[in-house]
């Protein structure tokens, strides 16, 4: 179970800094899929059927509505190909962005802070504990849900916080908001393991309300047509013929 | 079983309203309305011991829950209604219901960790939604995402951070996880005035209190005034009062003594944003930044309860908070007439405004009075009882009188304005928006059924500003019931 977590753990953790490297906004939707999908797992022992629907619809839905803000925005790569993703179309021109490299060394630094401070906290389940006496706490292991969790947590917010702070709004700020929320429901499970489901859905609701913020937020910010439906973006980008369906103001 | 009802209702009319805001504005709106009305019923017979069970989490309604429901569903019907005639209804209503029914769901929910989870969400949808209602509905060109992120940012990291120290508190490594209710230990102490001074800030951020004033004041400036309550005094009320409760529960085994330095910071930031929103409030020009700073106000005197927590805190925190609601959205109710009825929304544009428009100088006053209050009701003890229990002696009856007198100088200056000679905006401002009956009403008997109805329907489009004027002195009204009145205690 211990190798099932870490790969978990691991998976959460390289999407992270994948969903976050520049360049690429195909790249970075898987890279965000498969983090959040890692992230959902890291549980000892896996959570019900039912909680594990849940974060997946919530994960699966919070992509799709970011996928949604892509396409209206994505520019094909080079003349001649299609498809909606490619080369992050937004970056303006000399305008800094930090290379996959320095993506990676942050979220290594943050992983790292992420284990130590899990190494310090007390995280266990408290049982007994009379009237004025202490509970007895079941320190965990250190490769348990919990510290890898925070770990994982630590990683999302090193690689989100410069996103999130310096960079205007666009995909990769959305995608950088989404993490710093999967991140704090890590760092939630971890200190108080097993939510309940009504938590689950409101946990999960967070992710798809702060996707769909990102979202709405991103074309807005591009100025595109908020009605623009996926056929009409995905049609502009293969150059295929469009229905001349006016416009939000004509 | 009413409280369910009541949450689906809101959930479900405002996500509707909001999916029909751009395509059917007015069907929207209606609808928006209709659910707020309803909702309002359901508080009304709302039973404040009622319980129901979801996914194994109980959520348990009771007295504040059923004012809340009442005053911010009446609110969001009343304010919509000024919406119809001012703009931006089915969106400003939706998102509103949406807010109320998180609202209601983490005031009555089992578990801090949900209920600030569910407020994460609430505070999302009233803010970004307002922000950006204008160019989803397609009538704004320029979409204002600056305004739009920072205060989702605020809106939203507030509840999380409020959901990570929540869950910090019970873990083994908390306050309540490590310790059992008997004397606390040193590093108990510490934790929990750590998470208490933790919380407040969490609180100035979600309430726009100073030093985080920044993204309040620029979204009631940039937003229509009738999205500000759901934003930020009812969404605050709820979130306060959410972080206060869980505070007594943390500080039931390790209150804070006068002189911690825990206790010290909270007063220091509460006293900044009684002192300085109370300030701005007077000399700002601008009727939303007047209405944002007493919202600033509003909070500082909130934070004073994290320095006194107890249950009789925790008590007047309640009243303090829904009272001053309400108030503020009869104030925002006010302010929205006003700009329709007149096309300004700056002070010095509005001279004569009482004389032009008695009935929304009568709602005006009526906020005022209830925004000052006198001893004796239940807003103006509940200011007094958080205040003296943070700082008792001389400074705490010196904060007490400066925040009673300062709403008293700033809707007092704009009272004033009403009554000199009117501006020429004020002067040209059409009848039929300020309030003055346009088309008698009379020889109705002539005609049939039909008649009758079209008739009327003409009569009350013609006669519009009687009946916007007519909405803001209920919601003044009701902000004045609920101030003299506070939280009235059914539940046996």
């Amino acid at each position: 179970m211990t190798v099932l977590l870490v790969a978990a753990a691991a998976i959460a953790g390289a999407g992270a800094v994948a969903a976050l490297v520049p360049g690429d906004v195909r790249l970075g939707l898987i890279g965000l899929t498969a983090s959040l999908v890692g992230a959902a797992l890291i549980a000892d022992p896996m959570p019900s059927p039912a909680v594990l629907a849940i974060r997946l619809t919530a994960l699966l839905l919070a992509v799709v509505t970011l996928r949604t803000a892509a396409i209206p925005a994505a520019t094909p790569r080079t003349a001649g190909e299609r498809g909606w993703s490619a080369r992050e179309p937004h970056a303006e021109p000399g305008e800094p962005r930090p290379g996959w490299l320095s993506v990676l060394l942050l979220g290594v630094a943050g992983a790292v802070a992420g284990l130590a401070i899990a190494g310090r906290l007390v995280l266990g389940t408290a049982t007994g504990g009379d009237v004025g006496q202490p509970a007895v706490i079941a320190p965990t292991d250190v490769l348990s849900p919990e510290r890898l969790a925070l770990g994982v947590a630590g990683l999302m917010v090193a690689v989100a916080l410069g996103p999130l702070l310096v960079e205007r709004t666009d995909l990769r700020r959305s995608i950088a908001a989404v993490l710093a929320v999967e991140a704090t429901i890590l760092l939630r499970v971890a200190l108080v393991p097993a939510p309940g489901v009504l938590e689950e859905v409101v946990l999960g609701t967070i992710l798809v309300a702060v996707a769909a913020g990102g979202a709405m937020l991103t074309i807005a910010g591009h100025g595109a047509p908020v009605s623009r439906s996926t056929f009409e973006a995905e049609a502009a980008l293969a150059d295929l013929p469009r229905p001349a369906t006016p416009g939000r103001h004509g | 079983m009413i409280l369910a009802a009541a949450i689906l209702v809101a959930l479900a009319g405002g996500l509707l309203s909001l999916g029909l805001a751009a395509r059917l504005p007015r069907t929207a709106a209606a609808l928006a309305i209709g659910a707020s009305a309803v909702v309002a019923g359901l508080g009304l017979v709302l039973d404040a011991g009622a319980t129901f069970v979801v996914g194994g989490t109980a959520l348990a309604a009771s007295d504040e829950v059923r004012l809340v429901t009442i005053g911010w569903a009446a609110a969001l019907m009343l304010l919509g209604l000024v919406g119809l005639a001012a703009g931006g209804a089915a969106v400003v209503t939706g998102a509103g219901l949406v807010a109320l029914a998180a609202g209601l769901t983490a005031l009555t929910v089992d578990g801090p960790t949900t209920a600030f989870g569910v407020l994460v969400v609430g505070a999302l949808v009233a803010t970004i939604l307002p922000a950006l209602g204008g160019w989803l509905t397609g009538h704004a060109d320029e979409p204002p995402v600056g305004l739009a992120t920072r205060s989702a940012v605020a809106g939203t990291s507030a509840g999380l951070l409020g959901l990570v120290v929540a869950a910090w508190s019970v873990s083994p490594s908390g306050p309540l996880g490590s310790t059992s209710l008997g004397e606390p230990d040193v590093a108990a102490r510490a934790a929990a005035g750590l998470a208490l001074v933790a919380m407040a800030a969490i609180v100035i951020v979600r309430g726009g209190g100073i030093p985080a004033h920044l993204w309040a004041a620029r979204f009631v400036g940039g937003v229509s005034p009738l999205a500000v309550p759901s934003a930020l005094a009812w969404g605050t009320a709820v979130f306060a009062l959410v972080a206060i409760r869980w505070s007594s529960a943390v500080a039931g085994s390790a209150s804070l003594r006068p002189d911690d330095v825990e206790r010290l910071l909270i007063i220091g930031a509460a006293l900044a944003s009684v002192l300085l929103g109370g300030l701005a409030s007077m000399l700002h020009d601008d009727l939303e930044h007047v209405l944002g700073y007493q919202l600033v106000q509003n909070v500082g005197v909130t934070v004073l309860a994290f320095a006194a927590l107890g249950p009789q805190a925790t008590s007047a925190a309640a009243t303090w908070l829904i009272a001053s609601a309400a108030l503020g959205a009869a104030f925002a109710g006010w302010i929205g007439a006003s700009r329709w009825a007149f096309g300004t929304r700056r002070l010095g544009d509005l001279r004569g405004w009482a004389r032009r428009a008695p009935i929304l100088a009568a709602s005006g006053v009526l906020v005022v009075i209830g925004s000052v209050g006198i001893p004796g009701m239940a807003l103006f003890d509940a200011r007094a009882d958080l205040v003296s229990g943070a700082i008792p002696g001389w400074l705490g009856t010196a904060v007490i009188a400066l925040a009673t007198v300062t709403p008293l100088l700033a809707l007092g200056r704009v009272l004033a304005t009403g009554l000199q000679r009117p501006s020429p905006e004020v002067a040209g401002a059409p009848d039929a928006r300020v309030g003055r009956m346009v088309t008698v009403i009379g020889g109705w008997s002539r005609g049939g059924p039909r008649w009758w109805l079209r008739t009327a329907a003409s009569v009350a489009r013609a006669n519009a500003g009687v009946g916007i004027g007519v909405v803001t002195v209920l919601l003044s009204v009701i902000g004045l019931a609920i101030a003299i009145a506070g939280v009235v205690t059914t539940a046996g």
